[in-house]
């Protein structure tokens, strides 16, 4: 029992201080993906991180409701955080560096809306005035 | 730009915190249920226990009996032969209780998505308090969830929609001006 | 009218109802009638049983005749003394319910002929007629006739479902014991008599003082032996769990409520009443009586536990209560060999209470049992299950006697067990060191007893009634008519009445101990603060304490167990504290309802998609800690076996079979039976078929009589 003791003083405490304080995170932590809307090039028609996101946290709303067009320029591109498995892909294929991952790990949300991230992409004033009914929710 | 959703988020979780502030003041009791997970959020949650994280110091305890829980933390996409017993579960919990939904899969679906044999998130059959994100969310990220839910943390992210004008800004515009707006 | 002498109409009127009762049903021509007309007469006659017993207890002079038969024997005398009686209100308590129960049990037994019918109900009155001239003889050659009679009456009674052979093999068992029985009481009486000049109980009294001391310990010896065969005491209680389950419920109820007491009431007869006088009992008398009672209380009420079938169970249960009545005996044996009389007078309250008791909430079991058994075709404990919702009065009547044999306030069984053991306490004024050790010993096995009394109880309660049915038969039961719970209601009744009132009891039960014992013990049991202390007890007064202080002969209603000892005990006040306590409780609830919201849902079990009856618990889990603790006491046999068909060795049979026989059953009863069939094997010898030998034989018996009348 005694040599537990002396173990146990020498040992010292490991136990994390958190909330107390912040801890740090080891190295390559995937914490969440933030994306920077004005480099984000979906409003051109790039969907390259929509087309390899596995469960579908990043997904496009098209201008023209499905014409089938592939390219076509996107009425907004939203970024799910509640079906992001942190896989990484997105980071590596975007052409424009719009997204990276950041090492947050308090992610906890009280409602599933603040889960998600929607950059939405006018196109012109006149064209802004008729995209408001494809926003969700939202107001200009 | 302006975050437009603040308000709304702000309000649910003030109210969120006074509920539950009052009734469970600094003990909380916590039961687990996996609705078809793949374990690996398991794993993080069985770390709880362990030295390092340590919720006992918090004041939380994991319970097997859920009529002696106060929170119900859901892992696990839920599958169809787990729906009843998750109801089931969830009826057996004295007021006042709260939910957890404890990773991607939870919140919607994750990796497997909403099919024949899965329902893409737990929202539909129990209401869900917080919500967890990470597929798993390490151990940390659970501590501050918990204590999201009782009122002893502050949420940090924000939902958002963001109008961007691409008729003002060509992309390299934006890169030449070195303009980098994060959210 | 003249209230003094209806005690003794009703007595002799009591016969003509009995009378009545045999001939009536044999007459009427309607399997109804019958029934009705045969219970009529067999309730009537209980109910002037207990008017005649009763009165008698009150004070008025108990009735006394004889009929002179010109029989060598002497007079055929009755007399009603206050023990006669105490067993006469014993009687009519159980044999009234017990008549009313049998309009419902039998109209719907399976057994409806007409014949049978007839025969059962002249024999159930004729059974009644039996039962109460053993209580009321005050000869011996009465006694005995009465005696034979119940014998032989309760054999054929068993035997109502004659076409089953071990209903037929069981009631033979009771038949063949009790018969062994009768020759020790035989001998008890002859040795009585040989020195008494006559077969009455006053001659016999009067020889007891004059007899030496080994043949007045031969006596006791057979007596214990010859009414314990009746009363079920070990070793000889192998006929009392099989006889009782086999036997139709109300029969059962009889047999285990009254005609086991009667043995006793022989015990008490002479060892209270023809050896009782002082020192004539030495103290190992006692001694013995309670070691004995101890032991069968214990052994008794381990494998009332551990059995399947509910009335196995209850028989298991009657054995207990019969050694708990014993140590009773035998405390106060003990007491007045040590010349304590009052205490020794406490223990024969104590004593009477019990058999009072037990009467009652046996009596209910058994008519409990019987119902299911009729509402659902099985006693099997694994078959029951969820009665409690369709048989909703049967259940809580079962329970108010399950509770009240558990010993649990505010019923009666609570009083006498708590009066017993505190009794037992009072031991330390004994001189003698081995008797304190003993009746230590003892008292530690009667609260064994008492702890796996309420285990056996609550499994019986818990498996046989709550929860889920367990088969098909349990899910169609459905409840019993109207005079079946009429009956059971009457005796839930007196159990909890005899719990919450013992002060009105206790008086009874002293007139009867004060000629036995030469002292009246009532005003050190039951205090009468108030007339001792008047003003003293304001409070208590105004409650109610002093009610029916005047014209019965009640001191109040506080309770001690023994005199000098500082523990007391007010039942009364305790079921009216319960009571108010309960419903300030629910006042309470109600009030702060709307505080607070409800939610009714499913029991949790595991979040499983249903709940079937093989996931409650049931009666042999329950009974396995006690199993397997006492395993030695059990002696079990254990067997496994696996069959596995040649083909495919992995799917098979496997079967795990634990046997627990019936105490003594190894030990004593098959070398018994051994020896006697090798001496009855050697004296085959003399049965040769020869017709010339038989004479042989007749005519040397003859010359043999003719040298001994020479001598």
């Amino acid at each position: 029992m005694f040599s537990w003791i002396r173990k146990g003083l020498r040992t010292g405490i490991l136990t994390t201080r958190y909330p107390a304080a912040h801890d740090r995170m080891p190295e390559g932590f995937r914490g969440r993906p933030v994306i920077d809307p004005a480099r984000c090039l979906a409003g051109q028609g790039c969907s390259a991180c929509v087309a390899l996101c596995l469960p579908s946290a990043l997904y496009l709303t098209r201008a023209d409701n499905g014409t089938g067009e592939a390219h076509a320029p996107a009425a907004s591109l939203t970024l799910d955080i509640g079906r992001c498995v942190m896989c990484g892909l997105c980071i590596d294929a975007c052409p424009a560096d719009a997204l990276r991952m950041v090492e947050e790990y308090e992610l906890a949300v009280t409602n599933q809306e603040d889960l998600r991230v929607t950059a939405s992409y006018a196109i012109g004033p006149d064209q802004l005035a008729s995209r408001k009914e494809n926003h969700d929710g939202t107001s200009a | 730009m302006e975050p437009l959703l603040e308000e709304r988020t702000v309000e649910a979780a003030e109210r969120l915190k006074a509920r539950i502030q009052r009734l469970f003041g600094r003990s909380l009791h916590i039961r687990h249920i996996d609705a078809g997970s793949c374990n690996a959020c398991e794993s993080e949650v069985k770390l709880l226990n362990n030295p390092y994280y340590d919720i006992q110091r918090l004041g939380m305890f994991f319970t097997p009996a859920p009529r002696h829980a106060d929170l119900l933390l859901v892992t696990g996409t839920l599958t169809r032969a787990m729906e009843d017993p998750l109801r089931q579960t969830y009826a057996a919990m004295p007021d006042p209780r709260l939910v957890v939904a404890v990773g991607a899969c939870a919140c919607s679906g994750g990796a497997f998505g909403s099919s024949a044999y899965s329902r893409g998130g737990i929202g539909e059959i129990v209401p869900v308090d917080v919500f967890i994100p990470g597929c798993p969310p390490s151990p940390l990220t659970l501590i501050h969830g918990l204590l999201l839910a009782l009122g002893r943390a502050e949420q940090r992210l924000q939902g958002r929609t963001i109008l961007v004008r691409n008729d003002l800004l060509m992309p390299s515009l934006a890169q030449r001006f070195g303009k980098k707006e994060e959210h | 009218m003249e209230w003094s002498s209806l005690p003794g109409t009703v007595f002799w009127a009591m016969f003509g109802l009995y009378l009545l009762g045999i001939v009536l049903p044999l007459l009427v021509p309607r399997v109804r009638g019958v029934i009705i007309a045969a219970a009529s007469c067999a309730a009537l006659g209980g109910l002037a049983a207990l008017i005649a017993g009763g009165g008698v207890l009150l004070g008025v002079p108990g009735p006394a005749g004889a009929i002179d038969t010109n029989l060598p024997f002497g007079l055929l005398s009755v007399r009603l003394d206050m023990l006669s009686a105490f067993f006469l209100v014993v009687i009519g308590l159980v044999s009234l319910p017990v008549a009313v129960y049998s309009v419902g049990y039998l109209s719907r037994a399976n057994e409806a002929s007409l014949r049978r019918q007839q025969t059962f109900g002249a024999l159930l009155n004729l059974l009644l007629l039996s039962l109460v001239l053993i209580v009321s003889a005050a000869d011996a050659i009465l006694f005995l006739m009465a005696w034979e009679a119940m014998a032989f009456l309760s054999y054929l009674m068993v035997n109502f479902e004659d076409d089953d052979p071990h209903i037929t093999h069981s009631a033979y068992l009771m038949l063949a014991i009790s018969e062994l029985g009768t020759i020790g009481i035989l001998l008890a009486f002859l040795l009585l008599s040989q020195s008494a000049g006559g077969f009455g109980y006053s001659a016999l009294r009067a020889a007891a003082t004059t007899l030496p001391l080994p043949l007045r310990s031969a006596v006791f010896l057979l007596t214990l032996f010859g009414f314990g065969a009746k009363a079920g005491i070990l070793p000889l209680q192998l006929w009392l769990p099989e006889a009782h389950p086999a036997a139709p419920s109300h029969i059962s109820a009889l047999l285990s409520a009254v005609i086991i007491k009667l043995g006793i009431y022989g015990i008490l007869r002479f060892l209270l009443d023809f050896l009782g006088g002082p020192d004539i009992a030495p103290a190992w008398w006692g001694l013995t009586t309670l070691s004995v009672g101890a032991i069968t209380a214990l052994i008794g009420i381990l494998h009332s536990v551990v059995q399947h079938d509910m009335k196995r169970v209850l028989a298991y249960s009657s054995i207990e209560n019969v050694g708990i009545i014993l140590a009773g005996l035998g405390t106060s044996l003990t007491f007045r060999a040590y010349h304590l009389n009052a205490l020794a007078a406490i223990a024969g309250i104590v004593t009477l209470y019990h058999i009072l008791n037990h009467a009652v909430y046996k009596g209910l079991l058994f008519l409990g049992a019987g119902s299911v058994n009729q509402a659902t075709g099985t006693r099997d404990l694994a078959k029951l299950g969820g009665l409690v919702r369709l048989m909703p009065w049967t259940t809580l009547f079962f329970l108010i006697a399950a509770l009240a044999i558990a010993a649990v306030p505010p019923f009666n069984g609570y009083i006498s067990e708590w009066m017993l053991l505190e009794t037992l306490l009072q031991s330390f004024a004994l001189p003698n060191t081995l008797a304190k050790v003993v009746i230590a010993l003892a008292g530690a096995l009667l609260a064994l007893t008492a702890g796996i009394a309420v285990t056996a109880f609550v499994r019986l309660c818990g498996t046989g009634f709550l929860a889920l049915p367990r088969s098909k038969e349990a899910a169609a039961a459905h409840e019993s008519p109207i005079s079946m719970r009429v009956a059971m209601g009457f005796l839930a009744f007196l159990c909890l009445a005899l719990g919450v009132l013992p002060t009105f009891v206790i008086p009874f039960l002293d007139r009867v101990t004060a000629p036995l014992f030469g002292v009246s013990v009532l005003n050190q049991v039951v205090p009468p603060l108030f007339t001792n202390h008047p003003g003293a007890y304001q409070l208590l007064d105004t409650l109610g304490g002093g009610l029916f202080g005047g014209w019965l002969p009640v001191n109040g209603l506080v309770v001690i167990a023994a005199p000098g000892f500082s523990t007391i005990d007010a039942p009364s006040y305790l079921f009216l504290t319960e009571l108010l306590l309960i419903g300030l409780l629910l006042l309470l609830l109600r009030a702060i309802r709307p505080l607070g919201r409800r939610r009714i849902e499913r029991v949790w079990a595991g979040g499983i998609p249903r709940f079937t009856a093989a996931m409650t618990y049931s009666s042999l889990a329950y009974s396995n800690p006690v199993r397997m603790i006492f395993n030695g006491l059990f002696r079990s046999r254990t067997s496994s076996r696996a069959i596995a068909p040649a083909a495919q060795q992995r799917e098979g049979l496997l079967t795990y079979e634990q046997e627990i026989p019936p105490p003594f059953e190894r030990a004593l009863y098959r070398p018994v039976l051994k020896a006697l069939r090798w001496v009855t094997e050697r004296a085959r010898i003399i049965q040769s078929g020869n017709i010339n030998q038989y004479v042989g034989y007749i005519f040397l018996i003859v010359l043999i009589v003719l040298i001994l009348r020479a001598l």
